[in-house]
């Protein structure tokens, strides 16, 4: 019995089913982890079966030195929560995601990792709000399910996708331990080599084995964490980079927006720009974007609505 | 426990339901608290900078606060149930407002056929024509009752659209399909767009009739029932997930809450969490228990409760509030609480990509694409084809913003998916060109009804709690063989409308995707706490006050036997201006007991 997630299903083209707006993305991004390791300590210090492979990286380098502590040398690039090995094996990751040179960025000119590091620098890395209470879910195959285990949901395995996020770990965690395994699996593949100097050939058929997660030697280095997962774990969170507001690292200079031809943070279109076939505006960040009536915010009836606040209204 | 002073009205939470009710009750000399789980906000200024798709449509800025109190799913009772950890299928809001300030505003009337649902299919279908294991109801209320309440909301908050059937007279260019409408929409439909254009062009070839779609935006400025006007649209595409930063589209914001708080006679105390109905010993209840702001526990005593929360959060308290009276919940002595829940399906069938074009999907909102009614509930002859119900088809031609829509756009001739399985990896050059198509693919996208079943219903989960230690609220829903059927047979019809589009590249969804609570839909869960005739199909009577306790009033789309596959904000709000009419009509804070007539 093989206890593992099924992956996540194929994309079947369907994005916009959300319509009103859709999160199709990030939902894919996030998909089970399945809780493979919701009994197993993952706190760095607690040893567990794989502890020793879980790297503890330095939260941001120190540039004060210490005392019996050899000061790295400075790298150029201030991190928050990376360290510079795993910066630089994220950026080799995010070029294969969104590739990309000076004349036509992708990930690595926008700033896509930088945008990671800030993410995972803030509470625990959970980019949004998140139901951390277990028991948490194990997925099974076969026809049995296994006997009941305290703290543990049984749920067959091909049908643990439909139930979204169940990890039991935290972004931070599924960071430090999927980007060692990541190491592990290019090491056993490439004879001790690290992915930064792998052919771009080299790269991808990595990738493709962690996001298919169908070779044994994946899902054994990666086991309990499923490969897929810190794969759709870093994909989507490289598209959100690539994407996003400038404010928040990536998307710099709005590389991604210019690619996708989306003018950004707007007040306002025409009904007759809304036809227009040419129409094309320069994009602009929210920070670009003016401030309403910034020079007398007090003057809320100049917005044309109303906004009374009464003694006895909310209090915040 | 504190203890307040007794109110006329408590309401949980203060989001549309609250709102129309403080408004209307404070303007007749009563007193109403309302206890809001979440901040305030207002238009200005906490709209006024907020053009973040991260931190809006991905983070859920503005959506209820799961990490404290989720919900937990499974798709039928053979399955385990796991909670929501993470905003999946739908979007309950938080704060002032409630998630109808960050809502689409496409505000449809349901048809009548959707009231007299059971009776109307077994006068034209016959009684087996019904799926296996259908709890259908038909509405105790008709079309026709709630009205000139349809018509009094929208002119009191300011609804734009193109009038279909006015009297009875099928007017042109609106849904003909609707059901007769006492006065026209008080303001025109928002302007056109490119791919709703292309559709409705399509679908009229066909011998379909395509119409604006009607929204609580305004089109242009209009003054609305505070007396003070409201600008109109501006079309900047920040809607879903967003208030929005001009006041143009309606929410109890707008008019309702400003014009209550302006009486003196309303509260809005926010940052507290209600945790259950208190009652007498006769079951009457006395008032509401809650977690106040300051983290002590706060009783607010009241002469009438309104269960005005979410659906799922009103079915939950139904459940919670437990107590001699009430062994098993309030209004659930006869284990109705949590019947018929029901969803609906939102999926696209078919997206085509035109390349070449831009159809600045970006500018707009939902509701100023075209749509087609032919397909909805029973406008067609459902004869022969193996199932009930139906869905109406539109054009995804507004909101479109880039990180929730990089993936699954369509690759032009030539360009290669790179694992050549068919199925594109969303990343590599091939993914990197394909994003360079994101303004070029129109998805036909189908909001479809969902019949009520006895297996799809709602009670407490026995595994996961709230951050109280208090059971959540669980869902045991799936789609049905029905609706696979009802599917496919409307998505055929969206492909054939696609082929005169003409795309250069397509891709078809023929076959329904099963239900899945991971990937967001719609926020329009329905029933669970559904009115009926009397207390053997239901847990209110007509008026949303609860048969086993007749001072609480359940508002909202718990009260829905079943999903009429529209967007349900118009008929939640006539709903309550129908019950508050009643209210006034039959003197019930003068003489309070059950509603009748």
């Amino acid at each position: 019995m093989r206890t593992r997630d099924a992956g996540p299903e194929a994309d079947d083209g369907n994005e916009d089913a959300a319509g009103e707006s859709s999160s199709r993305l990030s939902r894919r991004s996030f998909l089970a982890v399945t809780g493979t390791l919701a009994t197993a300590a993952v706190v760095p210090g607690c040893t567990t079966d794989r502890g020793a492979v879980d790297q503890v990286p330095r939260e941001g380098p120190s540039a004060v030195p210490q005392p019996g502590v050899q000061v790295p040398e400075a790298t150029g690039a201030a991190t928050r929560f990376l360290n510079p090995d795993q910066y630089a094996i994220l950026e080799a990751i995010a070029a294969r995601i969104i590739p990309g040179d000076e004349d036509d960025p992708g990930a690595v000119q926008a700033g896509c990792v930088d945008y990671i590091d800030r993410l995972l620098a803030t509470h625990e890395g959970y980019p949004e709000r998140t139901y951390t209470m277990g028991p948490f879910a194990r997925g099974y195959e076969g026809d049995e399910e296994p006997p009941a285990e305290d703290g543990i949901i049984w749920v067959p395995a091909d049908e643990l996708e439909r139930y979204g996020w169940q990890a039991g770990q935290t972004p931070r965690d599924l960071y430090r331990m999927g980007l060692a395994r990541f190491q592990e699996l290019v090491a056993a593949r490439h004879a001790g080599a690290s992915f930064v100097d792998l052919s771009e050939d080299e790269q991808d058929a990595i990738l493709e084995a962690i996001e298919d997660n169908e070779d044994d030697d994946v899902d054994e280095i990666f086991d309990p964490l499923p490969a897929d997962t810190f794969f759709d774990l870093v994909h989507g969170h490289v598209v959100e980079g690539f994407l996003a507001d400038p404010m928040y690292g990536g998307n710099q200079d709005m590389v991604g927006w210019r690619l996708v031809g989306f003018p950004g943070a707007q007040r306002a279109y025409s009904p007759e720009e809304m036809l227009d076939p040419n129409f094309n505006r320069p994009p602009q960040s929210l920070a670009m974007l003016p401030m309403l009536h910034g020079a007398h915010r007090d003057d809320t009836q100049a917005l044309g609505s109303v906004r009374r606040r009464h003694p006895n209204g909310p209090i915040d | 426990m504190i203890e307040h002073p007794e109110v006329d009205v408590v309401t949980v939470g203060a989001g549309w339901t609250a709102g129309i009710a403080a408004q209307q009750l404070t303007a007749q000399g009563l007193d109403v608290v309302s206890l809001e789980k979440g901040r305030a906000q207002w238009t200005w200024p906490d709209f006024a900078h907020n053009h973040d798709e991260l931190r809006f449509t991905h983070r859920g800025e503005m959506l209820h606060e799961i990490e404290r109190e989720t919900w937990t799913w499974r798709p039928n009772d053979r399955l385990p149930s796991l909670p929501m950890r993470q905003y999946g299928s739908f979007h309950p809001g938080s704060n002032l407002g409630g998630a109808g300030v960050h809502w689409s505003a496409v505000t449809w009337r349901f048809l009548p056929t959707d009231f007299d649902y059971v009776s109307h299919h077994t006068d034209r279908y016959g009684a087996n024509a019904f799926p296996e294991g259908h709890s259908n109801q038909d509405w105790p209320v008709s079309y026709t009752d709630l009205e000139p309440h349809y018509t009094q909301f929208e002119i009191d908050t300011g609804m734009s659209g193109r009038t279909g059937n006015l009297n009875g007279e099928i007017l042109e260019g609106g849904n003909p399909f609707e059901g007769p409408r006492s006065r026209p929409y008080p303001l025109p439909p928002l302007a056109a767009t490119r791919a709703g254009t292309r559709f409705a062009e399509a679908a009229e070839q066909l011998g379909y009739t395509p119409f604006r779609q009607p929204s609580s935006i305004l089109s242009e400025g209009y003054t609305d029932m505070t007396g003070e006007p409201r600008a109109g649209c501006v079309y900047c595409g920040f809607c879903t997930r967003y208030g929005c930063h001009v006041d143009a589209k309606a929410s109890a914001l707008t008019a309702h809450i400003p014009m209550a708080l302006d009486t003196g006679r309303y509260e809005i105390r926010t940052r507290c969490y209600v945790k259950h109905i208190a009652v007498d010993n006769t079951g009457l209840a006395t008032g509401l228990v809650y977690l106040g702001a300051d983290g002590r526990e706060h009783f607010q005593p009241a002469r009438t409760v309104l269960l005005s929360g979410y659906t799922l959060s009103n079915v939950r308290l139904l459940l919670l509030s437990r107590s001699d009276a009430h062994p098993d919940g309030l209004g659930n002595a006869r284990q109705q609480v949590g019947r018929n829940y029901t969803y609906q399906i939102w999926q696209a069938p078919t997206i085509g990509l035109f390349e070449g074009e831009r159809f600045n999907t970006y500018m707009g909102n939902t509701s100023t694409s075209h749509a087609i009614y032919d397909f909805a509930g029973d406008a067609f002859d459902h004869a022969g084809l193996g199932f009930l119900g139906g869905g109406q088809l539109f054009a995804d031609a507004g909101e479109r913003l880039p990180i929730g829509n990089a993936e699954g756009i369509p690759a032009a001739q030539g360009e290669a998916a790179a694992n050549g399985n068919g199925e594109p990896r969303e990343w590599g050059a091939a993914f990197k060109q394909r994003m360079r198509h994101w303004d070029s693919f129109i998805p036909i996208t189908m909001q479809a009804e969902s019949p009520a079943y006895e297996f799809n219903r709602l009670d407490l989960d026995p595994n996961y709690t709230d951050f109280l230690g208090r059971p959540l609220l669980r869902l045991t829903f799936d789609f049905t063989e029905n609706e696979a059927r009802m599917y496919a047979y409307i998505a055929q019809r969206a492909s054939e409308i696609m082929d005169v589009m003409n795309p250069s590249q397509r891709t078809d969804n023929p076959d329904i995707q099963p239900y899945r609570i991971d990937d967001y839909q719609s926020t329009h869960n329905q029933g669970g706490a559904i009115m009926g005739t009397d207390p053997s199909n239901s847990v209110t009577n007509r008026y949303g006050q609860v048969w086993d306790a007749p001072n609480v009033f359940v508002t909202g789309a718990a009260l829905f036997p079943q999903n009429p596959g529209a967007n349900p904000t118009a008929t939640v709000n006539a709903l309550m201006y129908y019950t508050l009419a009643a209210m006034r009509d039959q003197n019930y804070f003068q003489r309070p007991g059950e509603l009748l007539a």
